[in-house]
C-alpha cells in the first residue's frame, strides 16, 4: 500500500505546482535540495571564456549575483547533454519572471573542434535562446573543469567517418548569487526536481 | 541480438533493426490458426458454425497484422524506450483493434472447439459476464502504466515481453464479452454490452487526465529518454494522454454505435411479424 501511496503522490506532484506555493524564490537551506549537495561549496572557477559573439566571457564577473547552472559537454552528445538542456529549459518556461530572470544556464564545450560559434549557437538556440554558449582551450576547459571537482574530458577513438564521441561529467554545476557552488545535478535529475530545487537555490545565501 | 523491443538508451536513427523474437510470436499464432482451421474444421456443421469465411481469414490476420505492426520497430522500439505517445499508441493497438479483429476472425467452430474442455467452458462462461473482464482489463491497465513498473521492466526483453503478452491478453478479455460470439455461453444482451463499453470509455480518463495536464514528465524512463527529433518529453506526454481518449473513445464508441444499430435491427425485425399479424 505504501509504494501506491507513493505513486499517487508522484503523480499529483507531477501535475502540481512545483517546490513551494508559487514558485517564488524561498529562504533555502541546501539539505532541501533534491541534487547532490557538496560538503564543502566551491568557488565559482576564476577563469574567461569566449562567448558565441567572440568577446571573452569571465566566468565570475558576468554571472554575479545570479543562479548559475554550468555544464561542460558537446553538441554532437548523443543523450545527456540534450537531455540536461531541454530539460532544464522546460522547466524555466514553468517558473515564473522572479526566478528564471535571476537564472543563467552555461554550456561550455568539451569538443572545441567540431563546436563552432556558430554551431553552438544554433544547438542551444533549440532549447532556449537565453542559454550561454561558450569555448575554451582544452588547458582552460579542463582546468575549469578541476575547479568545480569535475573530470577532464576525454576525446574517444574516432571513427571511419571521422565522428567521436566525448567523455565528459555529465553533471550541472549550480553556483548559488553568492558565487558559490552548492549542488551537483547529475544525468537523471528530474524536471520535477530541478522546479523544486531552482527556486531554492535562489534563496540559499 | 535483439528478440524483443526494450529501452536501451541509444539515441534513435530510423535504421531499421531486426527483432525475431516479434516476428516468431506474429509468426506463431498465425501459423497456429492455418493449422487449426486445416486439421480441425469439420467436414459437416451442425447448429450455427459454418464453414471459415473469408471475411473471418481477412480479419484474423487483419488482427494479426496489427500486432506486428504494434510489436516490431519502429513502433515497438519507439514505445519501449523514446516516447510515451507511441507506447500509448502501441497500447491501443494491442487492447482495442487486435484482440477484437483475432477474435472475430475465429469461426464460431473453432471457438467451440477451443472451449470443449469443462474448465476451459466455465472460463469462457465467466468471461461472458462484465464484472471479472471489467476488473481483470482495468488491472492490468492500471498495473502496466505504474510509473515503478515501466521503470522496472525498461530494459529487460523478457520484462517486456511478458508485459505486451499480458496487455494483448487482457484486451482479448475486454473484449470477449463485448463481442460474445457463442449463444452457449449466455452472452449479454446488446444494452448491457453497449453499457459495458460505455463505462470502459471513462476510465481511461485518470491516466489521461494527467498525462495532459502534468506540468512534469510522469514517466522518468521517456524523461530522459534521448529525444527523438527534439520532441520533449512533456509534449508527447500531452499527446499521449489525448491518444489515450480520443483514439480510444473513438474506437469504443464506434464499437458502441455499430452495436446500437444491430440492436436496433434486430428490435425492428422482432416488432414486424407482430406489427404484420395486427394489421
Amino acid at each position: 500500500m505504501r509504494w501506491l501511496m507513493g505513486v499517487v503522490t508522484g503523480l499529483t506532484l507531477a501535475c502540481g505546482p512545483a517546490g513551494g506555493g508559487d514558485g517564488a524564490a524561498a529562504a533555502g537551506d541546501a539539505a532541501d535540495l533534491r541534487g547532490r549537495v557538496l560538503p564543502q561549496p566551491l568557488a565559482k572557477p576564476e577563469v574567461v571564456f569566449t562567448d558565441t559573439e567572440g568577446r571573452p566571457y569571465d566566468l565570475r564577473r558576468q554571472t554575479e549575483g545570479f543562479l548559475t547552472l554550468l555544464f561542460f559537454g558537446y553538441t554532437n552528445c548523443p543523450d545527456v547533454c540534450p537531455v540536461h538542456m531541454a530539460n532544464i529549459a522546460a522547466v524555466l518556461k514553468e517558473l515564473p519572471p522572479s526566478v528564471t530572470m535571476r537564472v543563467k544556464v552555461l554550456f561550455v564545450t568539451t569538443d572545441p573542434a567540431r563546436d563552432t560559434p556558430e554551431r553552438l549557437r544554433t544547438w542551444l538556440a533549440q532549447f532556449d535562446p537565453s542559454f550561454v554558449g561558450l569555448t575554451g582551450d582544452t588547458a582552460t576547459v579542463n582546468r575549469a573543469q578541476a575547479a568545480v571537482q569535475l573530470p577532464p574530458s576525454q576525446l574517444g577513438e574516432v571513427d571511419s567517418a571521422g565522428n567521436y564521441l566525448v567523455g565528459h561529467a555529465a553533471a550541472v554545476v549550480a553556483f548559488t548569487p553568492d558565487g558559490l557552488a552548492r549542488a551537483m545535478y547529475p544525468f537523471g535529475i528530474r524536471q520535477a526536481d530541478w522546479a523544486h530545487d531552482l527556486p531554492l537555490l535562489l534563496g540559499i545565501r | 541480438m535483439n528478440w524483443w523491443c526494450a529501452a536501451s538508451g541509444l539515441p534513435w536513427t530510423w535504421e531499421w533493426r531486426a527483432f525475431p523474437g516479434v516476428w516468431l510470436f506474429v509468426g506463431a499464432i498465425a501459423l497456429g490458426y492455418v493449422r487449426a482451421l486445416r486439421r480441425l474444421e469439420p467436414a459437416r456443421f451442425a447448429g450455427d458454425d459454418a464453414p471459415t469465411t473469408r471475411r473471418e481469414i481477412a480479419l484474423f490476420f487483419a488482427g494479426v497484422a496489427v500486432l506486428w505492426l504494434a510489436a516490431d520497430w519502429p513502433l515497438g522500439l519507439l514505445a519501449a524506450g523514446y516516447l510515451l505517445s507511441a507506447r500509448t499508441l502501441q497500447y491501443l493497438l494491442f487492447v482495442m483493434v487486435a484482440p477484437p479483429l483475432i477474435l472475430l476472425g475465429l469461426p464460431r467452430w473453432l471457438l467451440r472447439r477451443l472451449i470443449r474442455g469443462r474448465v476451459a467452458f466455465r472460463l469462457a462462461r465467466v468471461l461472458s459476464r462484465p464484472l471479472v473482464p471489467l476488473l481483470a482489463f482495468n488491472a492490468v491497465f492500471i498495473a502496466v502504466h505504474l510509473p515503478p513498473v515501466i521503470a522496472a521492466t525498461a530494459g529487460s526483453q523478457l520484462a517486456g515481453f511478458a508485459l505486451d503478452v499480458a496487455i494483448i491478453l487482457s484486451g482479448v478479455v475486454f473484449w470477449w464479452p463485448a463481442l460474445a460470439r457463442l449463444p452457449e455461453l449466455e452472452p449479454m444482451a446488446y444494452p448491457a454490452r453497449i453499457g459495458y463499453l460505455l463505462l470502459s470509455v471513462f476510465l481511461p480518463t485518470v491516466p489521461a487526465s494527467f498525462y495532459t495536464y502534468a506540468r512534469f514528465p510522469i514517466y522518468p524512463l521517456y524523461e530522459l529518454a534521448p529525444r527523438v527529433h527534439g520532441i520533449g518529453a512533456v509534449a508527447d506526454q500531452q499527446v499521449a494522454g489525448l491518444t489515450m481518449k480520443v483514439l480510444g473513445g473513438f474506437i469504443l464508441f464506434g464499437t458502441m454505435s455499430v452495436m446500437f444499430f444491430r440492436w436496433h435491427r434486430i428490435e425492428e425485425t422482432a416488432e414486424t411479424p407482430r406489427k404484420e399479424t395486427v394489421a
